[in-house]
Protein backbone atom coordinates (compact mmCIF):
# COMPACT_ATOMS: atom_id res chain seq x y z
CA UNK A 1 0.00 0.00 0.00
CA UNK A 2 1.10 3.52 -0.97
CA UNK A 3 1.75 5.78 2.18
CA UNK A 4 -1.51 8.16 1.00
CA UNK A 5 -3.56 4.67 0.72
CA UNK A 6 -2.37 3.88 4.13
CA UNK A 7 -2.86 7.05 5.86
CA UNK A 8 -6.53 6.82 4.39
CA UNK A 9 -6.53 3.24 5.84
CA UNK A 10 -5.59 3.95 9.15
CA UNK A 11 -8.43 6.75 9.16
CA UNK A 12 -11.00 4.73 7.91
CA UNK A 13 -9.63 2.03 10.80
CA UNK A 14 -9.97 4.73 13.71
CA UNK A 15 -13.31 6.06 12.88
CA UNK A 16 -14.48 2.55 13.28
CA UNK A 17 -13.13 1.84 16.48
CA UNK A 18 -14.20 5.58 17.67
CA UNK A 19 -16.94 5.56 16.47
CA UNK A 20 -20.55 3.34 18.47
CA UNK A 21 -21.34 1.57 15.30
CA UNK A 22 -19.06 -0.47 15.12
CA UNK A 23 -19.56 -2.21 19.07
CA UNK A 24 -23.25 -2.25 17.89
CA UNK A 25 -22.30 -4.42 14.94
CA UNK A 26 -20.35 -6.27 16.50
CA UNK A 27 -22.22 -7.28 19.41
CA UNK A 28 -25.73 -8.17 17.35
CA UNK A 29 -23.32 -10.26 15.62
CA UNK A 30 -22.22 -12.08 18.45
CA UNK A 31 -25.76 -12.25 20.24
CA UNK A 32 -27.19 -13.82 17.15
CA UNK A 33 -24.40 -16.29 16.83
CA UNK A 34 -24.93 -17.00 20.36
CA UNK A 35 -29.18 -17.35 19.97
CA UNK A 36 -28.10 -19.56 16.77
CA UNK A 37 -25.66 -21.52 18.87
CA UNK A 38 -27.33 -22.40 21.57
CA UNK A 39 -30.38 -23.34 19.84
CA UNK A 40 -28.65 -26.00 17.18
CA UNK A 41 -26.79 -27.13 20.87
CA UNK A 42 -30.28 -28.24 21.90
CA UNK A 43 -31.30 -29.23 19.13
CA UNK A 44 -28.98 -31.43 19.08
CA UNK A 45 -29.09 -32.75 22.60
CA UNK A 46 -32.80 -34.12 21.70
CA UNK A 47 -30.90 -35.70 18.37
CA UNK A 48 -28.41 -37.65 20.38
CA UNK A 49 -31.52 -38.50 22.74
CA UNK A 50 -33.30 -40.15 20.24
CA UNK A 51 -30.75 -41.39 18.36
CA UNK A 52 -30.68 -44.37 21.03
CA UNK A 53 -33.66 -45.02 20.06
CA UNK A 54 -33.39 -44.84 16.52
CA UNK A 55 -29.44 -46.10 15.44
CA UNK A 56 -29.03 -45.02 12.30
CA UNK A 57 -29.16 -41.09 12.53
CA UNK A 58 -26.01 -39.28 12.31
CA UNK A 59 -24.71 -37.48 15.80
CA UNK A 60 -22.08 -35.65 14.47
CA UNK A 61 -22.03 -32.15 15.98
CA UNK A 62 -20.58 -31.07 13.08
CA UNK A 63 -23.74 -32.06 10.95
CA UNK A 64 -26.00 -30.94 13.28
CA UNK A 65 -24.08 -27.69 14.82
CA UNK A 66 -21.32 -26.39 12.86
CA UNK A 67 -23.21 -26.66 9.67
CA UNK A 68 -26.06 -24.52 10.59
CA UNK A 69 -24.68 -22.26 12.00
CA UNK A 70 -22.30 -21.59 9.22
CA UNK A 71 -25.31 -21.40 6.82
CA UNK A 72 -27.40 -19.31 9.35
CA UNK A 73 -24.66 -16.90 9.87
CA UNK A 74 -24.32 -15.96 6.05
CA UNK A 75 -27.56 -15.13 6.28
CA UNK A 76 -27.02 -12.81 8.73
CA UNK A 77 -23.89 -11.19 7.14
CA UNK A 78 -26.28 -10.55 3.89
CA UNK A 79 -28.26 -8.27 6.39
CA UNK A 80 -25.57 -7.10 8.25
CA UNK A 81 -22.47 -6.09 5.47
CA UNK A 82 -24.93 -3.47 3.85
CA UNK A 83 -24.93 -1.61 7.31
CA UNK A 84 -21.33 -1.45 7.14
CA UNK A 85 -20.77 -0.26 3.79
CA UNK A 86 -23.75 2.02 3.61
CA UNK A 87 -21.71 4.97 4.84
CA UNK A 88 -18.45 4.03 3.58
CA UNK A 89 -18.59 6.92 0.63
CA UNK A 90 -22.28 8.28 1.00
CA UNK A 91 -21.22 9.37 4.62
CA UNK A 92 -18.05 11.49 3.38
CA UNK A 93 -19.81 13.04 0.39
CA UNK A 94 -22.85 13.94 3.38
CA UNK A 95 -19.96 15.45 5.54
CA UNK A 96 -17.91 17.56 2.54
CA UNK A 97 -14.93 15.81 3.61
CA UNK A 98 -14.95 14.01 0.07
CA UNK A 99 -14.25 16.96 -1.30
CA UNK A 100 -11.23 16.98 0.54
CA UNK A 101 -10.49 13.52 -0.78
CA UNK A 102 -10.95 14.64 -4.11
CA UNK A 103 -9.87 17.62 -4.63
CA UNK A 104 -6.08 15.99 -2.88
CA UNK A 105 -3.18 14.22 -5.30
CA UNK A 106 -4.52 10.65 -4.49
CA UNK A 107 -5.73 7.96 -6.87
CA UNK A 108 -9.54 6.97 -6.60
CA UNK A 109 -7.40 3.10 -6.33
CA UNK A 110 -5.67 4.95 -3.09
CA UNK A 111 -9.06 5.95 -1.53
CA UNK A 112 -10.77 2.83 -2.39
CA UNK A 113 -7.62 0.97 -1.20
CA UNK A 114 -7.53 2.60 2.19
CA UNK A 115 -11.12 2.05 2.35
CA UNK A 116 -11.32 -1.79 1.34
CA UNK A 117 -8.47 -2.46 3.74
CA UNK A 118 -10.12 -1.02 6.77
CA UNK A 119 -13.30 -2.56 5.68
CA UNK A 120 -11.75 -6.08 5.56
CA UNK A 121 -10.05 -5.62 9.49
CA UNK A 122 -13.84 -4.85 10.54
CA UNK A 123 -15.55 -7.35 9.13
CA UNK A 124 -12.32 -10.06 10.12
CA UNK A 125 -13.05 -8.71 13.79
CA UNK A 126 -16.66 -9.10 13.34
CA UNK A 127 -16.99 -12.65 12.24
CA UNK A 128 -13.90 -13.79 14.07
CA UNK A 129 -15.45 -13.03 17.29
CA UNK A 130 -18.21 -15.54 16.50
CA UNK A 131 -15.76 -18.23 16.28
CA UNK A 132 -15.88 -18.29 20.28
CA UNK A 133 -18.78 -20.76 20.33
CA UNK A 134 -17.02 -23.43 17.71
CA UNK A 135 -14.19 -22.76 19.90
CA UNK A 136 -15.82 -23.55 22.66
CA UNK A 137 -17.20 -26.94 21.38
CA UNK A 138 -13.40 -27.90 20.45
CA UNK A 139 -12.82 -27.41 24.01
CA UNK A 140 -15.48 -29.30 25.67
CA UNK A 141 -16.49 -31.95 23.18
CA UNK A 142 -14.42 -33.91 19.91
CA UNK A 143 -15.87 -31.94 16.95
CA UNK A 144 -13.45 -32.53 13.96
CA UNK A 145 -11.66 -29.22 13.81
CA UNK A 146 -10.40 -29.24 10.68
CA UNK A 147 -14.20 -28.80 8.57
CA UNK A 148 -14.68 -25.20 11.40
CA UNK A 149 -11.54 -23.46 10.32
CA UNK A 150 -12.42 -24.15 6.16
CA UNK A 151 -15.77 -22.98 7.28
CA UNK A 152 -14.84 -19.80 8.57
CA UNK A 153 -12.31 -19.46 5.97
CA UNK A 154 -15.45 -19.49 3.68
CA UNK A 155 -16.96 -17.11 5.70
CA UNK A 156 -14.47 -14.71 5.83
CA UNK A 157 -14.21 -14.67 1.82
CA UNK A 158 -17.98 -14.54 1.57
CA UNK A 159 -18.14 -11.25 4.05
CA UNK A 160 -14.88 -10.15 1.79
CA UNK A 161 -16.78 -10.09 -1.55
CA UNK A 162 -19.96 -8.61 -0.01
CA UNK A 163 -17.92 -6.01 0.99
CA UNK A 164 -16.60 -5.10 -2.25
CA UNK A 165 -19.82 -5.01 -3.58
CA UNK A 166 -21.30 -2.82 -0.72
CA UNK A 167 -18.60 -0.83 -1.52
CA UNK A 168 -19.28 0.00 -5.10
CA UNK A 169 -22.54 0.61 -4.12
CA UNK A 170 -21.44 3.50 -1.61
CA UNK A 171 -19.77 4.68 -4.20
CA UNK A 172 -22.79 5.39 -6.36
CA UNK A 173 -24.78 6.78 -3.42
CA UNK A 174 -24.75 10.25 -1.44
CA UNK A 175 -27.27 9.06 0.70
CA UNK A 176 -26.32 6.62 3.73
CA UNK A 177 -29.66 4.92 3.49
CA UNK A 178 -30.44 4.62 -0.12
CA UNK A 179 -26.63 2.89 -0.09
CA UNK A 180 -27.65 0.44 2.60
CA UNK A 181 -31.26 -0.29 0.91
CA UNK A 182 -29.58 -0.75 -2.59
CA UNK A 183 -26.71 -3.24 -1.12
CA UNK A 184 -29.39 -4.87 1.03
CA UNK A 185 -31.44 -5.67 -2.10
CA UNK A 186 -28.17 -6.26 -4.63
CA UNK A 187 -27.16 -9.50 -1.21
CA UNK A 188 -30.46 -10.83 -1.95
CA UNK A 189 -30.98 -10.98 -5.39
CA UNK A 190 -27.64 -12.32 -5.61
CA UNK A 191 -28.04 -15.02 -2.23
CA UNK A 192 -32.05 -16.15 -4.02
CA UNK A 193 -31.37 -16.65 -7.22
CA UNK A 194 -29.90 -19.62 -6.59
CA UNK A 195 -33.41 -21.46 -5.94
CA UNK A 196 -34.90 -20.43 -8.98
CA UNK A 197 -31.98 -20.99 -11.12
CA UNK A 198 -31.92 -24.52 -9.58
CA UNK A 199 -35.23 -24.79 -10.85
CA UNK A 200 -34.56 -23.46 -14.60
CA UNK A 201 -32.24 -25.78 -14.97
CA UNK A 202 -30.06 -26.74 -18.50
CA UNK A 203 -26.65 -24.24 -19.20
CA UNK A 204 -28.52 -21.12 -18.37
CA UNK A 205 -29.79 -22.41 -15.44
CA UNK A 206 -26.58 -23.67 -14.02
CA UNK A 207 -24.49 -20.17 -15.71
CA UNK A 208 -27.09 -17.93 -13.50
CA UNK A 209 -26.27 -20.76 -10.92
CA UNK A 210 -22.31 -20.62 -10.95
CA UNK A 211 -22.74 -16.71 -10.61
CA UNK A 212 -24.82 -16.73 -7.29
CA UNK A 213 -22.93 -17.14 -3.90
CA UNK A 214 -24.54 -19.73 -2.35
CA UNK A 215 -24.05 -22.00 -4.82
CA UNK A 216 -19.89 -21.27 -3.77
CA UNK A 217 -20.93 -21.69 -0.07
CA UNK A 218 -22.43 -24.90 -0.17
CA UNK A 219 -18.85 -26.97 0.50
CA UNK A 220 -17.60 -24.90 2.37
CA UNK A 221 -19.93 -25.07 5.22
CA UNK A 222 -19.42 -28.60 5.06
CA UNK A 223 -15.75 -28.21 5.25
CA UNK A 224 -14.53 -28.44 1.65
CA UNK A 225 -12.81 -25.47 0.35
CA UNK A 226 -12.47 -25.81 -3.49
CA UNK A 227 -10.55 -23.79 -6.20
CA UNK A 228 -13.10 -22.81 -8.32
CA UNK A 229 -15.03 -21.34 -4.93
CA UNK A 230 -12.19 -19.56 -3.74
CA UNK A 231 -11.13 -18.20 -7.31
CA UNK A 232 -15.20 -17.29 -7.49
CA UNK A 233 -15.24 -15.10 -4.39
CA UNK A 234 -11.48 -13.21 -5.22
CA UNK A 235 -13.23 -12.49 -8.59
CA UNK A 236 -16.10 -11.13 -6.98
CA UNK A 237 -13.82 -9.01 -4.74
CA UNK A 238 -11.57 -7.48 -7.68
CA UNK A 239 -14.99 -6.64 -9.45
CA UNK A 240 -16.49 -4.69 -6.66
CA UNK A 241 -13.12 -2.71 -5.67
CA UNK A 242 -12.69 -2.15 -9.40
CA UNK A 243 -16.10 -0.65 -10.03
CA UNK A 244 -16.01 1.33 -6.53
CA UNK A 245 -12.57 2.72 -8.01
CA UNK A 246 -13.81 3.53 -11.55
CA UNK A 247 -17.33 5.05 -9.72
CA UNK A 248 -14.82 7.76 -8.03
CA UNK A 249 -12.84 8.53 -11.01
CA UNK A 250 -16.27 8.79 -13.18
CA UNK A 251 -17.43 11.22 -10.12
CA UNK A 252 -15.47 14.48 -11.26
CA UNK A 253 -18.20 14.55 -14.03
CA UNK A 254 -20.66 15.02 -12.18
CA UNK B 1 -0.42 31.94 -10.81
CA UNK B 2 -4.32 31.39 -11.48
CA UNK B 3 -5.53 31.93 -14.68
CA UNK B 4 -9.51 30.93 -15.61
CA UNK B 5 -10.02 30.58 -19.32
CA UNK B 6 -13.79 30.57 -20.06
CA UNK B 7 -14.45 28.80 -17.64
CA UNK B 8 -18.47 27.44 -18.12
CA UNK B 9 -20.59 25.29 -15.77
CA UNK B 10 -24.34 24.53 -16.77
CA UNK B 11 -26.10 22.31 -14.39
CA UNK B 12 -29.26 20.43 -15.77
CA UNK B 13 -32.48 21.63 -14.44
CA UNK B 14 -35.08 19.52 -12.94
CA UNK B 15 -37.70 18.36 -15.59
CA UNK B 16 -39.25 21.17 -17.68
CA UNK B 17 -37.34 23.85 -16.45
CA UNK B 18 -34.63 25.26 -18.44
CA UNK B 19 -30.80 24.52 -17.42
CA UNK B 20 -29.06 26.44 -14.79
CA UNK B 21 -25.58 28.27 -16.79
CA UNK B 22 -24.05 28.44 -13.03
CA UNK B 23 -20.60 30.05 -14.78
CA UNK B 24 -20.04 31.26 -17.97
CA UNK B 25 -17.33 31.71 -19.71
CA UNK B 26 -15.32 33.22 -16.13
CA UNK B 27 -11.71 34.09 -17.38
CA UNK B 28 -9.36 36.07 -15.03
CA UNK B 29 -5.88 36.13 -14.21
CA UNK B 30 -4.32 36.54 -11.14
CA UNK B 31 -0.50 36.68 -10.34
CA UNK B 32 1.93 35.77 -8.25
CA UNK B 33 1.60 36.65 -4.40
CA UNK B 34 -1.46 38.95 -4.85
CA UNK B 35 -5.01 37.98 -2.83
CA UNK B 36 -7.58 38.30 -4.91
CA UNK B 37 -11.41 38.73 -3.89
CA UNK B 38 -13.86 37.12 -6.03
CA UNK B 39 -16.91 39.32 -5.52
CA UNK B 40 -20.68 37.83 -6.03
CA UNK B 41 -24.25 37.97 -4.54
CA UNK B 42 -25.62 34.30 -3.26
CA UNK B 43 -25.86 32.19 -6.30
CA UNK B 44 -23.67 33.99 -8.75
CA UNK B 45 -21.37 31.24 -9.50
CA UNK B 46 -18.69 31.79 -6.93
CA UNK B 47 -18.44 28.32 -5.79
CA UNK B 48 -19.53 26.60 -8.55
CA UNK B 49 -16.49 28.82 -10.46
CA UNK B 50 -14.30 27.83 -7.31
CA UNK B 51 -15.03 24.20 -7.62
CA UNK B 52 -14.06 23.81 -11.28
CA UNK B 53 -10.59 25.46 -10.18
CA UNK B 54 -9.42 23.34 -7.44
CA UNK B 55 -10.73 20.17 -10.05
CA UNK B 56 -13.61 19.11 -8.17
CA UNK B 57 -15.89 19.95 -10.50
CA UNK B 58 -15.44 19.50 -14.74
CA UNK B 59 -16.12 22.26 -16.51
CA UNK B 60 -18.67 22.24 -19.61
CA UNK B 61 -16.27 23.97 -21.35
CA UNK B 62 -13.29 26.00 -21.07
CA UNK B 63 -10.65 25.74 -18.60
CA UNK B 64 -7.97 27.01 -16.25
CA UNK B 65 -4.29 26.86 -15.27
CA UNK B 66 -3.02 26.25 -11.90
CA UNK B 67 0.88 27.35 -11.19
CA UNK B 68 0.95 26.83 -14.76
CA UNK B 69 -0.45 23.22 -14.95
CA UNK B 70 -3.94 22.67 -17.17
CA UNK B 71 -6.76 21.42 -14.74
CA UNK B 72 -8.17 19.10 -17.43
CA UNK B 73 -4.63 17.75 -18.23
CA UNK B 74 -2.38 17.68 -15.45
CA UNK B 75 -4.89 17.69 -12.48
CA UNK B 76 -2.98 15.72 -10.01
CA UNK B 77 -0.02 18.38 -10.41
CA UNK B 78 -2.38 21.22 -9.87
CA UNK B 79 -3.61 19.37 -6.72
CA UNK B 80 -0.36 18.91 -5.23
CA UNK B 81 0.11 22.51 -5.49
CA UNK B 82 -3.22 23.82 -4.06
CA UNK B 83 -5.15 24.76 -0.87
CA UNK B 84 -8.47 24.37 -0.84
CA UNK B 85 -11.58 25.07 1.75
CA UNK B 86 -14.65 24.50 0.83
CA UNK B 87 -17.80 26.62 1.85
CA UNK B 88 -18.34 23.18 4.67
CA UNK B 89 -15.20 22.99 6.47
CA UNK B 90 -14.07 19.21 5.55
CA UNK B 91 -13.50 18.17 8.92
CA UNK B 92 -13.78 14.34 10.42
CA UNK B 93 -15.83 15.12 13.57
CA UNK B 94 -14.68 11.59 15.54
CA UNK B 95 -11.02 12.95 14.62
CA UNK B 96 -8.75 15.11 16.96
CA UNK B 97 -6.98 18.44 15.67
CA UNK B 98 -3.71 17.77 15.71
CA UNK B 99 -4.47 13.87 14.09
CA UNK B 100 -6.43 15.31 11.39
CA UNK B 101 -4.05 17.85 10.60
CA UNK B 102 -1.47 15.40 10.12
CA UNK B 103 -4.14 12.96 7.67
CA UNK B 104 -4.61 15.64 5.78
CA UNK B 105 -0.74 16.58 5.29
CA UNK B 106 -0.04 12.75 4.50
CA UNK B 107 -2.68 12.13 1.64
CA UNK B 108 -1.14 15.72 0.62
CA UNK B 109 1.94 14.07 0.01
CA UNK B 110 4.06 15.61 3.00
CA UNK B 111 7.17 13.61 4.03
CA UNK B 112 6.75 11.13 7.38
CA UNK B 113 9.99 13.16 8.82
CA UNK B 114 8.40 16.86 8.03
CA UNK B 115 4.92 15.56 9.03
CA UNK B 116 5.14 17.13 12.43
CA UNK B 117 6.88 20.13 12.15
CA UNK B 118 4.59 21.01 9.39
CA UNK B 119 1.35 20.68 11.70
CA UNK B 120 2.94 21.95 14.44
CA UNK B 121 3.76 25.05 12.21
CA UNK B 122 -0.37 25.26 11.07
CA UNK B 123 -1.19 24.85 14.85
CA UNK B 124 0.55 27.73 15.51
CA UNK B 125 -0.23 30.06 13.01
CA UNK B 126 -3.72 29.49 12.85
CA UNK B 127 -3.90 29.71 16.18
CA UNK B 128 -4.59 26.35 17.36
CA UNK B 129 -2.56 25.28 19.79
CA UNK B 130 -5.18 25.05 22.45
CA UNK B 131 -7.63 22.71 20.94
CA UNK B 132 -4.98 20.33 19.35
CA UNK B 133 -6.27 17.72 21.35
CA UNK B 134 -9.90 18.47 20.46
CA UNK B 135 -12.07 16.20 18.72
CA UNK B 136 -13.35 18.19 15.33
CA UNK B 137 -16.80 17.24 15.87
CA UNK B 138 -16.63 19.38 19.32
CA UNK B 139 -15.40 22.58 18.31
CA UNK B 140 -17.17 25.94 17.35
CA UNK B 141 -18.05 27.25 14.37
CA UNK B 142 -14.83 29.61 14.30
CA UNK B 143 -12.50 26.68 15.28
CA UNK B 144 -13.86 24.42 12.94
CA UNK B 145 -13.25 27.39 9.75
CA UNK B 146 -9.56 28.14 11.33
CA UNK B 147 -8.75 23.94 11.29
CA UNK B 148 -10.32 24.33 7.57
CA UNK B 149 -7.94 26.21 7.07
CA UNK B 150 -5.20 24.87 8.32
CA UNK B 151 -5.50 22.20 6.39
CA UNK B 152 -5.33 24.48 3.35
CA UNK B 153 -1.97 25.04 4.46
CA UNK B 154 -0.47 22.52 5.86
CA UNK B 155 1.72 21.21 2.98
CA UNK B 156 2.39 24.98 2.45
CA UNK B 157 0.86 24.89 -1.25
CA UNK B 158 1.78 28.33 -3.45
CA UNK B 159 -2.14 28.74 -4.36
CA UNK B 160 -4.57 28.96 -1.75
CA UNK B 161 -8.30 29.13 -2.65
CA UNK B 162 -10.89 29.96 -0.06
CA UNK B 163 -15.01 29.64 -0.34
CA UNK B 164 -16.14 32.16 1.85
CA UNK B 165 -13.66 31.83 4.35
CA UNK B 166 -15.78 34.50 6.89
CA UNK B 167 -19.37 33.37 6.50
CA UNK B 168 -21.17 31.82 9.55
CA UNK B 169 -18.66 33.97 11.59
CA UNK B 170 -18.94 36.17 14.26
CA UNK B 171 -17.48 39.84 14.27
CA UNK B 172 -14.86 39.15 16.02
CA UNK B 173 -13.74 35.62 14.72
CA UNK B 174 -14.22 37.80 11.23
CA UNK B 175 -11.45 40.15 12.07
CA UNK B 176 -9.17 37.42 13.23
CA UNK B 177 -9.91 35.38 10.10
CA UNK B 178 -9.25 38.28 7.52
CA UNK B 179 -6.07 38.76 9.83
CA UNK B 180 -4.63 35.47 9.54
CA UNK B 181 -5.55 35.30 5.52
CA UNK B 182 -3.54 38.79 5.51
CA UNK B 183 -0.91 37.06 6.67
CA UNK B 184 -0.62 34.85 3.87
CA UNK B 185 -0.25 37.12 1.19
CA UNK B 186 3.32 37.21 0.03
CA UNK B 187 3.98 33.91 0.19
CA UNK B 188 1.38 32.40 -1.48
CA UNK B 189 -1.72 33.25 -3.83
CA UNK B 190 -4.72 33.65 -2.08
CA UNK B 191 -8.36 33.55 -3.92
CA UNK B 192 -11.33 34.06 -1.86
CA UNK B 193 -14.67 34.54 -2.27
CA UNK B 194 -17.21 35.99 -0.55
CA UNK B 195 -19.97 38.43 -0.87
CA UNK B 196 -18.94 41.30 1.82
CA UNK B 197 -17.47 43.94 -0.18
CA UNK B 198 -15.46 45.37 2.91
CA UNK B 199 -13.57 42.00 3.20
CA UNK B 200 -12.37 43.02 -0.64
CA UNK B 201 -11.32 46.44 0.22
CA UNK B 202 -10.03 45.35 3.69
CA UNK B 203 -7.86 41.95 2.38
CA UNK B 204 -7.49 42.08 -1.38
CA UNK B 205 -5.25 43.37 -3.98
CA UNK B 206 -7.47 42.22 -6.78
CA UNK B 207 -11.57 41.97 -7.30
CA UNK B 208 -12.88 39.97 -9.59
CA UNK B 209 -16.96 40.53 -9.82
CA UNK B 210 -19.53 37.77 -10.59
CA UNK B 211 -23.38 38.10 -11.13
CA UNK B 212 -25.64 35.37 -12.81
CA UNK B 213 -22.61 33.16 -13.60
CA UNK B 214 -20.39 36.06 -15.28
CA UNK B 215 -17.92 38.53 -14.69
CA UNK B 216 -19.39 41.71 -14.84
CA UNK B 217 -16.17 43.91 -13.71
CA UNK B 218 -12.52 42.24 -13.24
CA UNK B 219 -9.07 44.76 -12.34
CA UNK B 220 -6.90 46.01 -9.24
CA UNK B 221 -8.56 47.11 -6.64
CA UNK B 222 -6.74 50.56 -7.21
CA UNK B 223 -8.03 50.33 -10.72
CA UNK B 224 -11.79 49.74 -10.21
CA UNK B 225 -11.96 52.05 -7.51
CA UNK B 226 -10.30 55.35 -9.19
CA UNK B 227 -13.00 56.86 -10.17
CA UNK B 228 -16.06 55.30 -8.48
CA UNK B 229 -16.49 53.62 -4.70
CA UNK B 230 -16.64 49.58 -5.11
CA UNK B 231 -19.92 49.88 -3.86
CA UNK B 232 -21.03 51.93 -6.80
CA UNK B 233 -18.93 49.74 -8.95
CA UNK B 234 -20.90 46.96 -7.57
CA UNK B 235 -24.40 48.19 -7.95
CA UNK B 236 -23.58 49.10 -11.33
CA UNK B 237 -22.36 46.03 -12.69
CA UNK B 238 -25.66 44.03 -10.80
CA UNK B 239 -27.59 46.55 -12.47
CA UNK B 240 -26.08 46.30 -15.87
CA UNK B 241 -26.83 41.78 -16.40
CA UNK B 242 -30.16 42.88 -14.54
N1 LIG C 1 -24.86 20.68 -8.10
C1 LIG C 1 -25.72 21.61 -8.58
N2 LIG C 1 -26.81 21.22 -9.28
C2 LIG C 1 -27.66 22.14 -9.78
N3 LIG C 1 -27.53 23.46 -9.65
C3 LIG C 1 -26.47 23.92 -8.96
C4 LIG C 1 -25.51 23.01 -8.39
N4 LIG C 1 -24.56 23.75 -7.77
C5 LIG C 1 -24.91 25.05 -7.94
N5 LIG C 1 -26.05 25.16 -8.66
C6 LIG C 1 -26.71 26.42 -9.05
O1 LIG C 1 -25.75 27.25 -9.66
C7 LIG C 1 -25.92 28.59 -9.26
C8 LIG C 1 -24.64 29.13 -8.67
O2 LIG C 1 -24.40 28.52 -7.42
P1 LIG C 1 -23.08 28.74 -6.58
O3 LIG C 1 -21.90 28.58 -7.46
O4 LIG C 1 -23.15 27.87 -5.40
O5 LIG C 1 -23.21 30.27 -6.14
P2 LIG C 1 -22.47 31.08 -4.98
O6 LIG C 1 -21.39 30.22 -4.42
O7 LIG C 1 -21.97 32.30 -5.67
O8 LIG C 1 -23.49 31.42 -3.96
C9 LIG C 1 -27.10 28.63 -8.31
O9 LIG C 1 -28.23 28.99 -9.04
C10 LIG C 1 -27.19 27.19 -7.85
O10 LIG C 1 -28.53 26.87 -7.56
MG1 LIG D 1 -21.12 29.47 -2.44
Amino acid sequence: MSAKARAIFLRELRSWFTTPLFYVLCSAFLLLSAFFFFSLILQFNAVLQQSSIVPETTTSLNEWVILPLLETLEIVLVFLIPVVTMRLLAEERRTGTFELLKTSPLSASEIVAGKYFALLVVLAVTVLLSAVFPASLVIFSDPEVAPILVGYAGLLLFAAAFGAIGLFVSSLCSNQTISGVLSLVVFLVLYLIDTPAEKIGGTFGRMVRYLTPASHTESFVRGVLQGDDIFYFISLIFVGVFLAARALEFERLR
Amino acid sequence: MIEALKLSRVFPGGTGSQDIAAASDVSFSIGKGAIVGMLGPNGAGKSTTIRMLVTSLLPSSGTARIADFDILKNAREVRERLGYLPDQPPLYNEMRVREYLSFVARVKGVHSRELRTAVDRVLDQCDLVTVAGRLCGNLSRGFRQRVGLAQALVHRPPVIILDEPTSGLDPLQIVEMRKLIGSLRGEHTVLISTHILQEVTQLCSHVVMLARGKVVLSGSLDEVTREKSIETRFIEALDHVG
